[in-house]
């Protein structure tokens, strides 16, 4: 199973105030150190109108990551493609591509928020049409001189291709968190990256319903890869890493995922600050399906996604409020006590 | 005066390959700082069968990878939604702690509809960056969008970007070859970026309509220009390294009417054009240009490098010792901020 480290927002949140320079440059600092401990990826990830920065453009961020590192993967945790024009969306990897050598992993995803989506003018409603859409673009755009293109929602006709990329095909992630998303990634032959609030049992049964769709569109199977988000944290014992992480990561889940409607309850409606009691206890679950312990800890939840099928895990060691000097700390134990162990 | 190198754009080896590889803008952008140019320049491209829209993300990597020199850039802004180039920018400048300078740019692709998208998405750049929550009702965009399959929990009237650019105002020229851009530069009060394709004259008639109310309210204005910069130990050696690299894409722009020069001479292509000659020939061309218009920003297109990388570092060199000392003492009263 593979590890790598996520999310970076490159945010400042009320929890965490600080210059958003100084913040960009701790992220080149720690995707340094990532890339010198060995970890697999390092995924970026994105939203739009924030107060606390909260990155809106991951590939301008990927592109100056290529330059400070040589070996690990950079990757998005995720473009949120269907606010994008996907040729523009290209361009831009191929660029990152070309920087870091063939090393870009581009991730994908639906995106959910209404204010994002009327910003740019597109109806939320429209998304999973894109999404689809998009990707077969994203493809069929690829390392092409001249891109022609009939799909169900972009015209493309003899349209200037982009730069020639250094890897043969655009790798590309899907993030996905319900049966519908997985089936999806699955019948695009794409791997798949479901969210940390999924419990494990889910995860297990979203990812026979992902490669079980794949199977049906004939997709081969070693293009289905399933990998998991998890928030993760290492100190020298449990208590010392609760007492640090998990109250950063309840501020994470209730202010901003909460707010923003990614905890849905049994019709599929968001939950929110108006019902406070269920919000607590799906912010409760949250925090039960992370690894936040000492180095045996993590070693038991990182083996338990292994043994579960799982071929990559993305640790996510960044809410958004995780200082630099304890993030770095985290990554070298997490590297050093956990990883070779996994 | 100050100086600039670029504007680097990666065109598609498909269409010609005079374009610059990726990875050698992030090499040329080590070396302008280190040999003290003031400035490096990255370019969307969107014309004659090349399109590269990742002036941005080409600059993102060249700001990892150097710490005072500052970072043009000239994205296109009608292509997409110009909010997602506010954005793109506005994490530039944080990345590279506050050292862009923007030139938004308007797509062939838009044409027809440039016209009007132009000044909107400029407008819309500026509320974006100036830190407070916006709408925006314009023919061609409306921020938010207010669509009613949209309308969620809360009813949102306003955006604001975020994260801010690292500058309180970011640096804003507009693109002197884009027709809309000169009324749109007079009525904001930014300079315009003279093309490497303008001849002399067509950059004073650029020019002068901002030149003549700056003069008169005594306000110092900037004055960028690029040009191709072909700089040789001799005379004879630049002027046959500016035909060998410049004749064939330049006999393209004028195919597609880029340029109003007569095809098939050089020499005729390259007079009031390009700067070419041994040191003291390059000082007395650029001096040209700041008697005519008042030149006090130039950005060296040296596509004698992009055509050949392994010579980048002998071009510049020889750019920084022998010509920068003389231009560093003209022209020194460029605004604050360039």
């Amino acid at each position: 199973m593979e590890i790598g480290l996520g999310l970076w927002g490159m945010q400042t949140p009320a929890l965490a105030p600080a210059a958003w320079s100084n913040v960009y440059q701790d992220v080149l600092e720690e995707a340094e150190l990532a890339d010198e401990l060995g970890f697999a990826f390092f995924l970026t990830t994105e939203h739009h109108f924030w107060y606390d920065g909260y990155c809106p453009s991951v590939l301008v961020a990927c592109a100056a990551v290529a330059a400070r590192t040589r070996r690990i993967r950079l990757g998005t945790g995720m473009v949120l493609l269907p606010m994008h024009d996907p040729l523009q969306v290209v361009e831009a990897a191929t660029v990152v591509d070309r920087l870091s050598g063939g090393r870009l992993v581009l991730g994908v995803s639906l995106g959910y928020r209404d204010v994002e989506f009327d910003a740019f003018g597109l109806e939320r409603r429209e998304r999973a049409r894109r999404l689809t859409d998009g990707v077969a673009l994203l493809r069929a755009a690829w390392g092409r001189d001249t891109v022609t293109f009939r799909g169900d929602v972009y015209h493309v006709d003899d349209a200037p291709g982009p730069l020639r990329p250094v890897q043969e095909e655009l790798p590309v992630w899907i993030g996905a968190g319900s049966v519908a998303a997985v089936e999806r990634a699955g019948r695009l032959g794409c791997p798949v990256l479901i969210p940390a609030v999924v419990p494990l049992e889910r995860v297990v049964e979203l990812g026979w319903r992902y490669r079980e769709a794949a199977r049906q569109a004939n997709v081969p199977p070693d293009r289905c890869r399933l990998g998991v988000m998890r928030v993760v944290w290492v100190d020298e014992t449990d208590a010392a890493a609760r007492a640090y992480m998990v109250p950063l990561m309840r501020a994470m889940w209730l202010e901003q995922y909460a707010g923003w409607g990614l905890f849905l309850d049994e019709r599929g409606r968001a939950i929110r600050g108006d019902r406070a009691a269920l919000l607590e206890q799906h912010i409760d679950r949250a925090v039960a399906e992370s690894y936040v312990g000492g180095p045996d800890t993590v070693r038991r939840g990182l083996a338990a996604i292994r043994d579960a099928g799982v071929d990559f895990v993305c640790c996510r060691i960044q809410t958004g409020a995780v200082r630099s000097a304890p993030l770095r700390r985290c990554m070298e134990r997490l590297a050093q006590d956990v990883m070779p162990h996994v | 005066m100050r100086i600039g190198l670029g504007p680097m754009s990666p065109v598609a080896e498909a269409v010609g390959g005079e374009g610059w590889a990726p990875e050698a803008t992030v090499d040329a952008a080590m070396l302008a700082e280190a040999s003290g140019f003031d400035s490096v320049w990255f370019l969307d491209t969107d014309f004659g069968g090349s399109r590269s829209q990742a002036a941005t993300a080409l600059a993102g990597a060249a700001a990892a990878r150097t710490r005072a020199v500052r970072l043009g850039v000239c994205p296109i802004v009608t292509r997409g939604h110009p909010l997602h180039a506010a954005e793109d920018v506005a994490v530039l400048d944080v990345i590279s702690n506050g050292r862009v300078i923007a030139c938004p740019a308007s797509s062939s692709s838009s044409a027809g509809d440039a016209a009007g998208r132009f000044p909107e998405a400029v407008e819309i750049l500026l509320h974006a960056w100036s830190g407070d929550a916006f709408s925006y009702d314009g023919r061609f965009y409306r921020v938010p969008a207010r669509l009613p399959s949209n309308a969620g929990a809360v009813q949102v009237t306003k955006v604001a970007v975020t994260p801010l650019p690292a500058q309180t105002a970011v640096p804003v020229w507009l693109p002197g070859w884009i027709a809309e851009a000169r009324p749109l530069a007079a009525r904001l009060g930014m300079p315009l970026l003279g093309s490497p394709f303008a001849s002399l004259a067509e950059l004073v008639a650029c020019h002068e309509p901002l030149r003549r109310p700056a003069r008169e309210r005594r306000i110092p204005l900037t004055v960028p220009v690029v040009r191709e910069v072909c700089l040789a130990p001799t005379a004879a050696a630049a002027w046959a390294l500016a035909e060998s690299v410049l004749s064939r894409p330049y006999a393209r722009y004028a195919e597609r009417g880029l340029i109003s020069a007569p095809a098939g001479d050089f020499k005729s292509l390259a007079a009031d054009r390009f700067i070419v000659g041994d040191p003291l020939q390059c000082l007395a061309e650029i001096e040209r240009y700041r008697a005519a218009i008042g030149l006090n920003y130039l950005i060296c297109r040296f596509s004698v490098a992009a055509a050949a990388p392994a010579r980048i570092a002998e071009v510049v060199d020889l750019f920084a010792r022998t010509l920068v000392p003389h231009l560093r003492m003209v022209n020194p009263d460029v605004p604050a901020g360039s």
